[in-house]
């Protein structure tokens, strides 16, 4: 597999996420507490148009079903030796019919949409200890494993039929273990290294600040009271720094000071809003404008070694 | 700028970085050297991944060992085996998750993704399984899904040693049209050639440093002079 979702720019694929889930929701809902046939045969009819006038079409529909229809079938039997054939057919059809349902979802909502659902649902039991970014990240690295998996046993029965032996149950599961623990270590380097690990909710955004930085707020080795929390792009390179001794001891090269005429761009990142504000509005006040954080006052002795200034 | 300075590390007892002391300002830097010179253990103490017994790594002036996370904004990390960087179910989610912490509108996470993936030669394939790519357009995908972050440097440790000699073609080209500080551990060392500064490491040490092709005669004659071990295979020995 591979993504479930199939592309497509049907009013279903246009839906919000959090919709479609509400009513498979409640529709299943209908559907399980629904003892009469024919109106769930019409639920999955109406399902099955769905396929047809959303694009997916009908080949997806029976690929949804596929997987179940051995339990369907194991259902009607039981069902019908132990119990009757009406009852078997009630059930088996209550599970066709989720299953397809589910599918016009999982095919119609991109794997982004699904994960963002999870997270946003389970924001509020973040005070529980619950982390709803690992969740939703461990959700979208266990539907991407599925092909890693399969190409993991695929490989593994090759080798024993390469060396002419026939590939037992332990002997293929036993390498795969191996393989999948070695290659989950990797996932999770890359995770690391591409800065995933942490909730982006918790992580600062804004542009990247350069030099000794030594919090999220732009503080640095150098100045770091609980108001130094503006770092200052540098007319010189066009990156950011927490102060003028930050970029003197990583830049490589000296401070190019900004021309009094181009302090209207935006020169100055809020450490705690990540506003970027012009130069000259962060020169009129002692705060935020954005968010009301307090600035250093003391900042502005400093002023000539940034900006072109009158004096 | 990374500085690297007085690094050590040990694998259990087997010492793998002995002291590496390093200024990297170039633009383009390889780092050439024998497996197990040490070349990919260096590679992950630039961003934190590995964090060494002794010694200090800098990036733009942030400590590694102190504040890791800060410090891989602006390291961005192409691994050898691409298989292992791919997180999300397409190609284009996997390159727009590194988007967000950023926290943009829809729109605009869409126009970036939609940018990168043509850069990267994928657009075609933005809805497509990962998996289904080819291993040169699987290693293109994770130089997107680090490249859309905008990291000021890029560190590729043995990113071609997977693909086919006109994919390994692509990928130099793309490298080379970066304005990111590259950082290149390899064993290609013809991709090397109009590079600033290469680096031949040698028992976690600093062997060579300096031009390209002083780098690489430098490290033929190393190889030359080790001792082939082994006694290799014969028929017999096959039956």
């Amino acid at each position: 597999m591979i993504s479930l979702y199939a592309a497509g720019t049907s009013f279903l694929h246009r839906a919000p996420a959090v919709a479609k889930f509400l009513v498979l929701f409640v529709v299943l809902a209908l559907v399980f507490l629904q003892e009469n046939l024919y109106v769930i045969g019409a639920v999955a009819a109406i399902a099955l148009v769905l396929f047809g006038i959303s694009g997916l079409g009908l080949r997806r529909a029976f690929r949804a079903i596929r997987p179940v229809l051995p339990v369907v079938v194991l259902i009607l039997v039981v069902q019908g030796i132990f119990y009757s054939f009406e009852r078997g057919t009630v059930l088996s059809s209550r599970l066709l019919t989720a299953v397809l349902l589910a599918g016009l979802l999982t095919y119609s909502t991109r794997t982004t949409e699904i994960l963002d659902l999870v997270y946003r649902t389970l924001g509020p039991f973040r005070r529980l200890g619950a982390n709803p970014w690992q969740a939703s990240l461990a959700l979208s690295l266990t539907i991407t494993s599925i092909p890693v998996v399969s190409a993991s046993v695929r490989a593994s029965r090759e080798a024993y039929l390469a060396r002419g032996e026939k590939a037992s149950i332990p002997g293929v599961v036993v390498p795969v273990a191996v393989r999948l623990i070695r290659s989950s270590e990797a996932i999770g380097d890359a995770i690391s290294a591409r800065g995933l690990e942490e909730d982006p909710r918790t992580v600062g955004n804004g542009p990247a600040v350069l030099g000794p930085v030594v919090d999220d707020e732009t503080r640095c080795i150098h100045y770091h009271s609980d108001v130094d929390v503006v770092a200052i792009k540098f007319k010189c390179c066009g990156d950011y720094y927490p102060c003028h001794a930050c970029h003197e001891e990583t830049a490589g090269h000296p401070i190019e000071l900004w021309p009094t005429a181009e302090q209207g761009t935006p020169g100055i990142l809020c450490g705690v809003c990540k506003s970027e504000l012009p130069i000259d509005e962060y020169m009129r006040g002692d705060e935020c404008p954005r968010c009301g954080a307090l600035f250093n006052p003391g900042c502005r002795l400093h002023s000539h070694l940034y900006f072109q200034t009158a004096s | 700028m990374i500085n690297v300075s007085g690094v050590s590390h040990h694998f259990g007892e087997l010492p793998v970085l002995a002291g590496v002391d390093l200024e990297l300002g170039e633009h383009r830097i390889g780092f050439i050297g024998a497996n197990g010179s040490g070349k990919s253990t260096l590679a992950r103490t630039f961003n934190g991944l590995l964090v060494p017994d002794s010694g200090e790594v800098t990036v733009g002036g942030i400590s590694v060992r102190r504040n890791a996370t800060l410090a891989r904004r602006h390291v961005g990390f192409i691994f050898s085996d691409a298989d292992n960087q791919i997180i999300m179910p397409t190609v284009a989610e996997d390159v727009a998750i590194g988007l967000k912490r950023l926290h943009l509108p829809a729109d605009e996470v869409a126009s970036r993704v939609a940018t990168a993936l043509d850069r990267a030669g994928l657009s075609a394939h933005a809805d497509h399984s990962p998996h289904l790519l080819s291993g040169g357009q699987k290693q293109m995908l994770a130089l997107a899904a680090v490249l859309i972050t905008e990291p000021h440097i890029l560190i590729c440790d043995e990113p071609t040693t997977l693909l086919d000699l006109h994919n390994v073609a692509i990928f130099q080209k793309t490298l080379r049209e970066l304005d990111q500080q590259v950082i290149l551990m390899t064993h290609h060392l013809e991709v090397l050639g109009d590079f600033d500064r290469v680096i031949v490491m040698e028992q976690g040490a600093v062997y060579f440093d300096g031009a390209p092709s002083d780098a690489v005669e430098s490290y033929r004659e190393l190889i030359a002079r080790r001792p082939v071990a082994g006694g290799g295979f014969t028929a017999r020995s096959v039956r």
